[in-house]
């Protein structure tokens, strides 16, 4: 489990990432790394795939469950 | 006439479509939303006497302005205003769900809610409290297990119930400082505003703040809306300071904020049996696997390739035998007259060139919509992207790309599962550059009679040829008409379910309508035109020297001098190769050789081995048929993007074709 503590992206991507769940304090389960490909994540029940140009401007902290 | 407007909104994934169909039946009509290519569905019901007209709109995670389909919504529901909205929520992802919801709330729509996918909550054994939901929030909550028809009725019903209900607009409290912001833009809003946008003050003042750029545009319309807009400017920039923070992404997660309140207190989870991976996690290890994914992704390709193509075949052979023995018949009852050839070759041939690809097209969207209903399309876009991404594309394009080695009218018309209007139409416009099967008799004939001992090779080089100037014209492209912009994948990946027969049904016969429709009026003219071309002026022998398209192959015969095959009977069969590439070996074989059987024989006479490639080349590469620029047209939208794939194309054809004979001639 990890949680989100920064977005380095421009608006947009903030934006829209943030009307799907994903913003500063949300937590995230790693489903699959794909580096260098897309990643998945789990959000709750859902899951989410994220271009790794995008995911590697989401910085996380792992946290404890 | 409708008597009631409804519209039902929601997230991706939400079950939408299957509400949808259920509420409408077999009632519906597909269309485009006015200005663009994304599809409009509309259907109808009739309820206690009353007609109820359901328009879907596009599934979105909010009303912000990040995509087209988001301002599409926000475009409906403030300038049209829907009696009631519904608003389909899968209950099993309340917290994600909700954003929409609490959005839609401030807006003031007259709202019922459509609590889908309560068998899944039930079967988690989650407590979820309806009543108090509906009490919160002020509108009515229907749990609903779509699928199984369960709880439509009482859905229906409270549609029905909710038209003359005017709810006031929710409010949450963002707080001191954003409440004063929204309170000073609120009353500038309300001294200026007329009644062409209805929507409450305070959200246009909110969505303003949160900087939507579609509410800017509406509200600059205003008396005074520059001003408007520009302090709300000023005041974003002030919270922004104060807040430490953008202030969009405050309001944001105020939402959030609120909804996580709301969720504990109207539903309780059992502790602790939460599964951690759950079977569809487990599919995803394997299907997305690093060095499976690609793999199984081809596999499917090829099942869906295989099945569209070796089905449809001989399916679309009977319908062209139909309409070929229906022609025959119509000039053997009138004879042979200008009227017969006509109706004959005109009408006949041309309704018959548009029907051909149905059986096709129906396979196709057969496939399409069960990868996409069981949840594997978003993976295959998930597996493809970091390749499809270099070339400037998204992972969704690697299928229709594929997909034009069979047929580019399919294939072009899969790309309407691209969400990005900039890569729908760079996946469109380089798709057919992808050699279909109708452009192989060619090969097949040219590199089997001037290169017997390679034949294969050559094939296979020509299609690779094909691959490499399609992914060349993706990066020049891009780079031209789309400044080089990226879109990001993020995507949700729905858990895997079992497709359901209905929505495929409707989603394939959709497709098929819309094909018939737009583009096989195109496709008819085309077939018409040449036709007359071929039979002009009145007397003159079918496609001959003296008709007026012989005429035309003279007048450009002498541009394909430099490509080795400057007479006019290869420039009318490439003419004719317009209608469909397949018609080329044909057209060949009655002028060159009177018939196509001993056109092997011959060609020699007229083409040299290099000839022959630079043939084959131009064959690949130059125009798109008749059908497929019909497509074009009707997916883009728009002259502009359907003249330049056939400009640009004619063009990348020619040179390479010029190109080749020219350097080959140096080196021999």
């Amino acid at each position: 489990m990890v949680e989100v503590m920064d977005i380095r992206g421009g608006r947009g991507m903030a934006g829209r990432l943030a009307v799907m769940g994903i913003f500063p304090g949300s937590r995230l389960r790693m489903i699959q790394n794909g580096r260098p490909g897309p990643v998945m994540v789990a959000l709750d029940e859902k899951r989410f795939g994220i271009g790794y140009g995008m995911a590697h401007r989401i910085f996380v902290r792992p946290v404890l469950e | 006439m409708a008597e009631i407007t409804i519209c039902l909104g929601g997230n991706p994934n939400a079950g939408k479509t299957t509400v949808f169909n259920k509420l409408t039946g077999a009632h519906q009509k597909v269309g485009n939303w006015p200005g663009v290519t994304v599809e409009k569905k509309e259907g109808e019901y009739a309820y206690l006497g009353k007609t109820i007209r359901v328009v879907d709109l596009p599934g979105t995670y909010s009303l912000t302005s990040y995509s087209l389909d988001e301002r599409i919504a926000s475009d409906f529901l403030v300038k049209e205003h829907p009696d009631v909205t519904v608003v389909i929520v899968d209950a099993s992802n309340l917290e994600s769900n909700f954003y929409l919801v609490i959005e839609l709330l401030e807006l003031g729509a007259n709202l019922v809610i459509d609590l889908n996918m309560m068998d899944v909550v039930r079967h988690k054994k989650w407590q979820l409290d309806v009543e108090k939901l509906s009490k919160t929030l002020g509108v009515p909550v229907i749990p609903t297990v779509a699928k199984k028809a369960e709880g439509l009725e009482a859905l229906r019903q409270t549609i029905m119930s909710a038209r003359d209900h005017q709810p006031e607009p929710f409010k949450i409290n963002y707080g001191l400082e954003v409440e004063e912001a929204l309170g000073e833009l609120t009353d500038l809003i309300k001294r200026s505003k007329d009644s062409s946008l209805y929507a409450p003050n305070r959200w246009l003042a909110l969505k303003l703040l949160e900087n939507n750029t579609q509410i800017k545009e509406w509200v600059r319309t205003l008396p005074k809306g520059e001003q408007i807009v520009s302090k709300s400017e000023d005041l974003a920039t002030a919270l922004n300071d104060h807040l430490g923070r953008d202030v969009e992404a405050f309001v944001i997660e105020k939402r959030f904020g609120f909804i996580s309140g709301l969720v504990k207190k109207c539903c309780r989870k059992p502790l602790g049996v939460e599964e951690r991976i759950s079977i569809s996690d487990k599919i995803d290890q394997l299907v997305l696997n690093r060095w499976l994914g690609i793999p199984i992704f081809l596999v499917f390709m090829w099942f869906t390739f295989k099945l569209v193509f070796d089905l449809g075949n001989p399916l679309a052979d009977y319908i062209d035998g139909g309409f070929s023995w229906l022609g025959g018949q119509t000039t053997a009852l009138l004879g042979k007259s200008w009227f017969s050839s006509l109706l004959s070759e005109g009408i006949i041939g041309g309704v018959g060139s548009v029907l051909v690809f149905l059986p096709n097209i129906l396979i196709l969207f057969l496939m399409i919509g069960i990868l996409e209903d069981c949840g594997y399309m978003s993976r295959a876009a998930f597996v493809m992207d970091r390749f499809m991404q270099r070339l400037g594309l998204h992972g969704k394009s690697s299928i229709p790309m594929i997909l034009g080695f069979g047929c580019n009218i399919p294939a072009i018309m899969a790309c309407r599962t691209l969400e990005f209007p900039k890569d729908r139409i760079l996946t469109t416009l380089i798709n057919p550059f992808m050699s279909c099967s109708a452009r192989l008799p060619i090969y097949i004939l040219f590199a089997g009679t001037f290169f017997p001992r390679q034949t294969g090779a050559v094939i296979f080089s020509l299609y690779l040829m094909g691959i490499v100037v399609a992914i060349m014209t993706a990066l020049l492209f891009n780079k031209l008409f789309f400044k080089g912009e990226s879109s990001p994948l993020i995507m949700e990946l729905p858990p895997y379910r079992l497709p359901t027969v209905k929505n495929i049904v409707m989603h394939m016969w959709h497709r098929a309508s819309v094909f018939i429709k737009n583009a096989g009026t195109i496709i008819l003219a085309g077939v018409i035109i040449i036709w007359l071309l071929a039979s002009m002026p009145v007397g003159v022998e079918y496609a001959s020297e003296q008709s007026w398209i012989g005429q035309i192959g003279k007048l450009f015969a002498p541009l394909f001098v430099p490509a080795g095959f400057g007479f006019w009977q290869a420039a009318v069969a490439l003419m004719f190769g317009i209608v469909a590439k397949e018609v080329v070996v044909g057209t060949l074989g009655t002028l060159l050789a009177g018939s196509e059987k001993g056109l092997s024989e011959v060609l020699p006479q007229f083409f040299n081995g290099l000839a022959a490639l630079s043939f084959m080349v131009m064959s690949l590469l130059y125009i798109p048929c008749i059908a497929t620029i019909g497509v074009i047209r009707s997916e883009t939208n728009s002259w502009k993007w359907t003249g330049l794939a056939v400009g640009w194309s004619l063009l990348v054809g020619w040179l390479s074709a010029v190109v080749l004979y020219q350097l080959g001639q140096l080196f021999a």
